[in-house]
């Protein structure tokens, strides 16, 4: 069984995947941290499934909130750590979309500014960054045929797949996951 | 781990702890309470030492990339293995928020992954417990807790009952080290430098304080004082001998200390006195309290400071009487006592 988690945006998502892919979303109130474990047991006990279980486990490791992305990253590391398992890292803004389509990720960054990433396919054409919110329009305008996803929460706000996973990078040990933060502090 | 002697089953109890409260990540294994079987700390100064001061966001990401391979390193030098652990301890407050969350997650998953207790520790009941491990505890007793974030006295009757009875209406001992070490432009942390760097001083007399006038802790009157000094010799473009300040700063600040110290072993009649936390690592302050009519507690230099083999000496004590919490534990930056 594979464990997905991404910490990084206002819910928190939990994934499975068995045979098939399962998603769950939780509303804490920004309280990730008091949930986080609880609702780790809670999705793999509603499953029949152990902590044992776990044979890879993917990691959202940001943009978006620090702490929240640093708890993510912290579960995953020592869960992989103890479990001996596979570790694998993904852009958060990736994670959220669909990756068969053409897609413009813009995600609240706070301050007046937005994460960005703009992908067609397995194509790339902006890879993760920053920008000023009065910048979001032009780039609307430029990818118009594109799919919008969390424009500040006015769009969809995430279209897992499965074939999502094919994209995540391995990490070599659990030391080396690092959150990739992009907003300097 | 159980094991059968020649006395019956004795219970020896292995606890991991974890403590990330402000800018160094801890580990350690302790047996009972007492013996070490491993301690880690990485140190975040050097970090730290570019901006002279921890800044909250800096310290949680560090936090974050060192956590697994400060486990890693403690199990290692403490030759055991993760299923040979009894319990998972960590500091739950107070602390810098964003740091004590990673210590926090870190135990829950380790605790998550191998079932067993997990602890919950507040940080200054740690630095009481770091006398614990070469001492026993005999009450009535007088806990000095002086660090960075803390000046303060509790009194303890038992393991489980900490009465504040006096602390600072402003300022932090450590912190007023702190930024009197950053006017003399001497680096970060002040602590230990201001302390070296005194012993090569003398008492300057244009330097005016009095502590006998002081109900409870204050370092801010104090901090003022040197900073107006050090500014008044800039303006008149006279040599400032930071010995000599860094010596009669420490002499008022060690003098606060044993007068209020004195005043409440009046009161009552203690059994010991447990010098606790960073600054219980200052040679002035070991040299004074030993002149005081108590016994008196002091942990290694090395334990004064933040580290996570407190956290495990009062998590035994924890253990003992069953007090373990859910996965929902949260970290807390006030935590209360």
């Amino acid at each position: 069984m594979d464990l997905i988690i991404d910490s990084s945006k206002k819910k928190l998502y939990i994934g499975i995947k068995t045979d098939k892919i399962k998603h769950f979303f939780f509303d804490t109130a920004g309280k990730h941290s008091e949930f986080f474990i609880v609702k780790i047991e809670e999705v793999l006990n509603s499953n029949n499934l152990k902590l044992k279980d776990i044979k890879r486990i993917y990691c959202g490791i940001g943009p978006g909130s620090f702490t929240g992305i640093r708890l993510g990253i912290t579960i995953c590391k020592v869960l992989a750590y103890t479990l001996e398992c596979e570790l694998y890292a993904i852009s958060s803004l990736a994670l959220m979309t669909n990756s068969q389509k053409e897609v413009i990720v813009i995600d609240d960054a706070k301050s007046k500014k937005s994460y960005l990433r703009i992908q067609a396919k397995l194509r790339v054409d902006i890879l993760d960054t920053i920008i000023a919110n009065e910048e979001i329009d032009s780039y609307l305008q430029k990818y118009n045929s594109y799919e919008v996803f969390n424009y500040h929460q006015k769009f969809h706000e995430y279209d897992y797949t499965v074939e999502i996973l094919d994209e995540f990078s391995q990490v070599k040990t659990p030391f080396d996951l690092r959150a990739c933060y992009i907003k300097e502090i | 781990m159980l094991y059968k002697g020649n006395l019956g089953d004795i219970m020896d109890i292995t606890i991991l702890a974890i403590e990330t409260s402000c800018d160094d990540t801890s580990c350690s294994i302790v047996v009972n309470g007492k013996k070490v079987l491993a301690n880690i700390v990485s140190s975040q100064i050097d970090v730290h030492n570019l901006t002279g001061g921890v800044v909250p966001e800096i310290a949680s990401r560090q936090h974050s990339d060192n956590i697994v391979y400060v486990i890693d390193e403690t199990l290692k030098k403490a030759n055991i293995s993760l299923n040979d652990l009894d319990a998972i301890a960590v500091t739950t407050g107070p602390g810098l928020v964003g740091s004590l969350l990673v210590g926090v997650e870190a135990a829950k998953v380790l605790a998550y992954s191998l079932n067993i207790p997990l602890i919950g520790i507040h940080h200054i009941k740690g630095h009481i417990y770091a006398n614990y491990l070469e001492n026993d505890f005999s009450f009535p007793l007088l806990a000095l807790v002086v660090s960075g974030g803390h000046t303060e006295l509790i009194e303890m009757n038992d393991h489980y009952s900490f009465q504040k009875i006096m602390q600072t209406t402003d300022d932090a001992i450590g912190e007023a080290y702190d930024k009197v070490a950053r006017v003399l432009e001497l680096g970060y942390p002040g602590g230990p430098i201001i302390d070296k760097l005194a012993a090569g001083g003398t008492y300057l007399k244009d330097i005016k304080y009095n502590n006998n006038k002081l109900s409870e802790f204050s370092y801010s009157g104090l901090k003022s004082s040197i900073i107006n000094y050090v500014n008044t010799m800039k303006m008149k473009k006279e040599e400032i001998v930071k010995e000599d300040v860094a010596y009669t700063f420490q002499e008022y600040a060690i003098e606060q200390i044993i007068y209020q110290v004195q005043k409440t072993l009046t009161n009552k009649q203690y059994k010991q006195l447990l010098l606790c936390g960073g600054v219980a690592a200052n040679s002035k302050l070991r040299e004074e309290v030993q002149k005081l009519p108590i016994e008196v507690l002091m942990p290694k230099i090395s334990y004064c400071t933040d580290n996570a083999v407190m956290i495990a000496a009062y998590a035994y004590l924890k253990y003992l009487k069953k007090e373990f919490v859910s996965f929902s534990l949260k970290a807390d930056p006030n935590l209360e006592m």
